[in-house]
């Protein structure tokens, strides 16, 4: 009932797409809440943290409310693209995107945080304008960071089940993810065709992972 | 160069800087034990820090007044902390290039005679982290040179220097007025490093300036007028500096 090569494509291609979709306003708000010391900024982090300990599920209602045709979002999605989110393979987009973000935010702003504001300072007195700064001293000195942040989402992002089965649904060929095939196969008794992509899900994790704590771990130049 | 200060207050983690002076020279040298403030005064200057109250003025620029604060990127101050801040990510040759291109520059030297003066040539394509001491130094002081600014701050340059270096080092800091015209203002806690380059000695204590006065060996070359005086308040401390 599923071609695993089309499971294992079609997950690795939204999942890299969410990483991608999320990666700039990760980086805008790590890099916002390593230099930031306005008081309410704990607010802000525990928002963002949210969906680490929130039931999968709990995400994936709200986003089905936000996201569903008469949801304001939803609604709004249809009336500029003409198309819907939810039960397509947008909404896996979008499932895995809010429940990666928090990963690609703590990690990248642990990056922001290891760049010598001093760099910054004296690039600026060298003539340097905010965005060249951004974009030749500050990203730069944090890429090993927003890498590992970025390898961790898009990790978490294969592994998502409980806001995805929500919002997508589980519709083979059109929203099912390498978790929701394995969850389907097992349900039917094929453990043995489970176990082929579990192999893969554990490699692609393991690859992920162990290239992220690398790049964590190892001194910035 | 003339640097005004007044009334300018900045309270620090011990005491409150109040500065209140105006100067012209060519080459300033601020001496003072550690912790007298003589980093946060030139951090006001380059516009790292922002003074609470006050006027910080540079030749005919107002820098800082109660309300308006030009940013660094537009005050042109090339600014050698002593820490030296050399960009880890770029070679020699990018990080001294990486203030080449401002529009708005106040001096113009050439990118070989900088090079060649700093021997920086063999160095160009090098990382930085293989590189010693003194040769940071020189690529630090090349980056702010060739940044085309009205003057260079220099934060302690000879401090991690060992005594060999560092008559190379108070070499190179004369060279910024016997080759490149480029005024500077020379922070270090040793006054003698001061004395063979700069015509004005101001000596900092507790964040406040308790000296003032003219190097006379010095300021006779330069050709500078006026007399210098201890001064706790307002006061033109050279008054006809002959800019030739």
């Amino acid at each position: 009932m599923f071609d695993q090569w089309q499971v294992i494509r079609f997950t690795l291609l939204v999942c890299l797409g969410s990483s991608l979709l999320i990666l700039p306003f990760g980086m805008g708000l790590a890099w916002w809440l390593a230099k930031t010391t306005v008081r309410w900024k704990s607010i802000v982090e525990t928002i963002v943290s949210l969906p680490l300990v929130l039931p999968p599920v709990a995400t994936g209602l709200i986003l089905l409310n936000l996201f569903g045709r008469r949801g304001p979002l939803g609604a709004a999605f249809r009336a500029v693209f003409g198309a819907d989110v939810v039960f397509t393979w947008r909404a896996v987009l979008v499932a895995t995107a809010v429940m990666s973000f928090p990963l690609l935010v703590r990690t990248a702003r642990l990056g922001f945080e290891t760049v010598n504001p001093r760099l910054e300072q004296i690039a600026q007195t060298l003539g340097a304008s905010f965005w060249r700064v951004i974009f030749t001293v500050t990203i730069p000195l944090a890429a090993r960071g927003i890498l590992a942040g970025f390898l961790l989402s898009f990790a978490r992002a294969i592994g998502e089940f409980g806001a995805t089965i929500l919002v997508a649904g589980n519709i083979p060929g059109k929203t099912t993810t390498l978790s929701l095939a394995i969850y389907s196969l097992v349900q039917l008794g094929k453990d043995q065709d489970a176990y082929i992509l579990v192999l893969v899900a554990a490699l692609l994790a393991f690859g992920a992972i162990f290239l992220s704590e690398a790049l964590v771990r190892t001194k910035a130049p | 160069m003339r640097i005004r200060f007044e009334n300018v207050r900045l309270p620090l983690a011990h005491f409150s800087l109040k500065i209140d002076f105006d100067i012209e020279a060519h080459s300033i040298g601020i001496h003072g034990k550690s912790g007298a403030g003589k980093t946060s005064f030139l951090e006001l200057i380059a516009g790292v820090r922002r003074a609470t109250t006050g006027t910080i003025q540079l030749d005919d620029r107002v820098l800082q007044n109660n309300g308006a604060f030009v940013p660094p990127r537009h005050r042109a101050i090339g600014y050698v902390p002593q820490d030296l801040a050399i960009f880890p990510h770029l070679n020699v040759r990018r990080n001294i290039s990486y203030g080449n291109t401002r529009p708005d520059k106040k001096s113009s030297v050439s990118r070989d005679q900088v090079i060649e003066t700093l021997e920086l040539g063999k160095l160009l394509d090098r990382r930085v982290h293989d590189l010693s001491g003194g040769e940071k130094q020189r690529v630090a002081l090349a980056r702010a040179i060739l940044s085309g600014p009205a003057v260079i701050l220099l934060d302690e340059p000879f401090a991690a220097l060992d005594p060999q270096m560092r008559e190379t080092g108070l070499r190179l800091v004369r060279t910024l007025r016997t080759q490149f015209a480029i005024p500077f203002v020379c922070v270090s806690h040793a006054y003698e490093d001061l004395t063979s380059s700069c015509e004005v000695l101001i000596e900092f204590s507790q964040g406040q300036v308790v000296g003032i006065r003219k190097n006379a060996g010095i300021a006779r070359n330069a050709g500078i007028a006026g007399i210098a005086e201890p001064n706790f308040g307002v006061r033109r401390i050279v008054e006809s500096y002959d800019k030739s």
